[in-house]
């Protein structure tokens, strides 16, 4: 047991020492693959080309930068937003179903969680490309005459992006649902409650640590996101990961590219705390497990 | 307690109810009435069809057949909303994301009441379970005691006409648990409320009810004050349900009109004050342990016979004796322990007997106890048939 009073040396028994061992490789591995090149990334954004903060400086002054950080963060809540109005539904009918039903609804949910990322986002580009299914719809419909822009909008990734993030929304949710204990609603309902002041008032305050759980999966997610918005958006959808890697492959300013990257982690590490502080990280990490 | 209101308690009537899940029967053709203010217990082992009932009654579970009568009015089409029933649930089911407050202010809430209105019924009821200063805390800061209390309030500030329970002390432990059952017993007397209780604790039944029904495969198997049903169970069954009981399989020699000789599989002959029952002439015995007595030398009974005690259990208050007759047969015998610890010991030789009207006579073909129970004797001629 670790000795966690003040003064006691901090000893570890040895079936914990026996368990630290096997976490061993993959300590390894996340320091060689993620913590040696973050560290890289970290001292490059302020030696390259010559030492200095001149990169964040430009970052933080230059309102291009700025705006390009409002518009992800900007895309990520939205995105979250839709995941949480979509998702919960699907997740409570999910924790409602039962037998055939269940496995069909599993299967929905699972299926483009399995698929690659990016096969669906071209399945998108399929889908609202200009001879894509919804002009040639529309069209057969008369509803318009032209083929609408779609492809390489903001509607399209926004599109993409939801659907791509939504399990991650719902499979945090459902779990919170499944846990809930039945008698809480059959409470509610013999102490006078309707159906929907049961849902409103105790199912749906007490599946919200599992809300929490998912948007901020989704959030964080959506932050980074590249590749679906790089496919689907238009110019003017330009998001931070966009711009960190337009930076590397056609400018290469890896010195720059660094800072933006170590902005991205950091704000991304900022809305962590705060949700952290607001909402409470404990009650986010019961509604993941 | 500042507003208690007049007498609440109303009648039930469960008329011929019945519950199919799929193709097996949950509660088969159950009619019983429970009268205002009073307390019944639904007693019985796992799977008999407890909670069903209760669930039926509440509303979360629709019969197959049957009507549930309240304060002589159907209730069985409506919502459970709409039922004015409080329930305490066996893990009672408080909102953990609400205070204790908030708890027992949900039903009052439901019913669109005042605040100020709120307010005093929520203390009286906070008041009644002698929690009045714990409003403020969640439920997770309470002891399971406390919880319970807070759960009963709940159940009680909207004045019900019934109190449903399930297994309501089942989770506290036995101190907790006995302490609890008087208090359940002083606010059920004084709010003059109705309850039907599910319990599977006979000890449990046996203190806080008016009147027990012992369920068995979905059906009442007798329903009677608790001393109606320890001392003159109708069925084998209900006779080592409630209480602990020596069965044996036996075979009438001859019967009289009050008075029944029979004799066990391994010989043992006694005589019963009973009718024998009729039929082919294979009976079943229950003697309770209690009374089943020691002799002193010159003492005699309706019937005795030698024994040795193979095993004496000290409970306490009592010695529960495992006795073996000279023909292999094996009695169970409960004594109130004797002084300083005299009496007889492990190995001893005794004489036994136990009065004719101890031993109760049934039909062979008489429902006993469900498998999956453990017998209450270890004697395992009491096992056959049934
Ligand atoms: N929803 C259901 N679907 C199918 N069968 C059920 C359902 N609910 C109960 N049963 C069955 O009905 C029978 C009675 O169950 P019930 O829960 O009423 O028993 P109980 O007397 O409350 O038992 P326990 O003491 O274990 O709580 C059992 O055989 C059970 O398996
Ligand atoms: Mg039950």
């Amino acid at each position: 047991m670790l000795a966690t009073a003040r003064g006691v040396p901090l000893t570890i028994a040895p079936e914990h020492r026996r368990r630290l061992l096997l976490l061993l490789p993959a300590l390894i591995f996340l320091a060689l693959a993620f913590a040696l090149p973050l560290t890289l990334i970290a001292i490059r954004s302020v030696t390259d080309p010559a030492p200095g903060f001149d990169h964040y400086v430009t970052i933080g002054t230059a309102s291009v930068y700025l705006r390009v950080l409002a518009s992800t963060f900007g895309l990520a809540l939205t995105v979250t937003l839709a995941t949480v109005v979509l998702g919960y539904p699907v997740a409570y009918a999910l924790a409602r179903s039962r037998g055939a039903w269940r496995s069909l609804l599993v299967a929905l949910v699972l299926l483009p969680f399995w698929t690659s990322l990016l096969v669906r986002t071209y399945a998108w580009m399929v889908i609202l490309g200009r001879y894509g299914i919804v002009n040639q719809v529309l069209m057969a419909l008369g509803i318009t005459e032209e083929p609408l822009k779609l492809l390489h909008t903001s509607l399209a990734t926004h599109l993409g992006m939801i659907h791509i993030l939504l399990p991650f929304l719902i499979l945090p949710v459902w779990s919170v649902m499944t846990r809930l204990d039945p008698a809480l609603t059959m409470a509610a309902r013999s102490l006078g409650a309707s159906p929907l002041r049961a849902f409103l008032r105790v199912f749906v305050p007490l599946t919200l640590p599992g809300v929490m759980a998912g948007a901020m999966l989704v959030f964080i997610l959506a932050l980074g996101f590249y590749v679906t918005p790089a496919l689907l958006g238009g110019p003017a959808d330009l998001t931070l990961s966009m711009l960190i890697s337009q930076q590397v492959s056609e400018l290469l300013a890896w010195g720059f590219a660094s800072a933006l990257a170590v902005t991205l982690l950091v704000a991304t590490l900022a809305v962590l705390a705060l949700a952290g502080r607001f909402l409470g990280l404990g009650r986010i990490w019961e509604g993941l497990d | 307690m500042a507003p208690a209101s007049g007498s609440r308690g109303a009648p039930v009537r469960l008329a011929g109810l019945r519950k199919d899940f799929g193709s097996s029967v949950a509660v088969d053709d159950l009619s019983l009435e429970v009268g205002a203010g009073e307390f019944l217990t639904l007693l019985g082992p796992s799977g008999s069809g407890k909670t069903t009932t209760l669930l039926m009654i509440a509303g979360f579970v629709a019969p197959t057949r049957g009507e549930v009568y309240v304060g002589g009015k159907p209730i069985t089409r409506k919502p459970p909303h709409e039922r004015d029933i409080g329930i305490v649930f066996q893990h009672y089911a408080l909102f953990p994301h609400l205070k204790v407050f908030g708890n027992v202010a949900f039903p009052l809430q439901m019913r669109k009441q005042p605040a100020a209105r709120i307010a005093e019924r929520v203390a009286w009821a906070l008041d009644l379970v002698r929690l009045g200063d714990m409003g403020g805390r969640y439920p997770h800061q309470l002891s399971g005691g406390q919880q319970q209390r807070v759960a009963l309030a709940r159940a009680l500030v909207f004045e019900p006409s019934l109190l449903l329970m399930d297994e309501p002390l089942g989770a506290l432990d036995r101190r907790l648990r006995e302490t609890m059952q008087g208090e359940l017993k002083r606010l059920q007397r004084s709010l003059d409320l109705t309850v039907i209780c599910v319990t599977h604790d006979q000890e449990e039944a046996l203190t806080l009810s008016d009147r027990i029904a012992v369920m068995n495969h979905g059906r009442v198997e007798q329903l009677g004050t608790p001393e109606e049903l320890y001392e003159r169970p109708l069925t084998p069954f209900v006779a080592q349900f409630l209480g602990e009981s020596n069965a044996l399989a036996a075979s009438v020699l001859h019967g009289g009109a009050d008075r029944v000789v029979v004799r066990t599989a391994r010989g043992l002959e006694m005589v019963a004050a009973a009718v024998a029952p009729p039929g082919d002439g294979e009976v079943r015995l229950s003697i309770r342990p209690e009374r089943v007595d020691f002799l002193q030398p010159g003492e005699s009974c309706d019937n005795m016979v030698d024994a040795v005690i193979d095993e004496a259990v000290y409970l306490g208050d009592a010695v529960r004796y495992l006795l073996r007759t000279p023909t292999g047969e094996m009695l169970i015998a409960k004594a109130r322990s004797a002084v300083g610890g005299g009496g007889p010991r492990m190995g001893d030789a005794v004489r036994i007997g136990w009065s004719a009207d101890a031993v109760m006579v049934y039909p062979a073909t008489a429902a006993s106890i469900a498998s999956g129970l453990p017998p209450p004797t270890k004697a395992g001629e009491g096992r056959g048939g049934g």
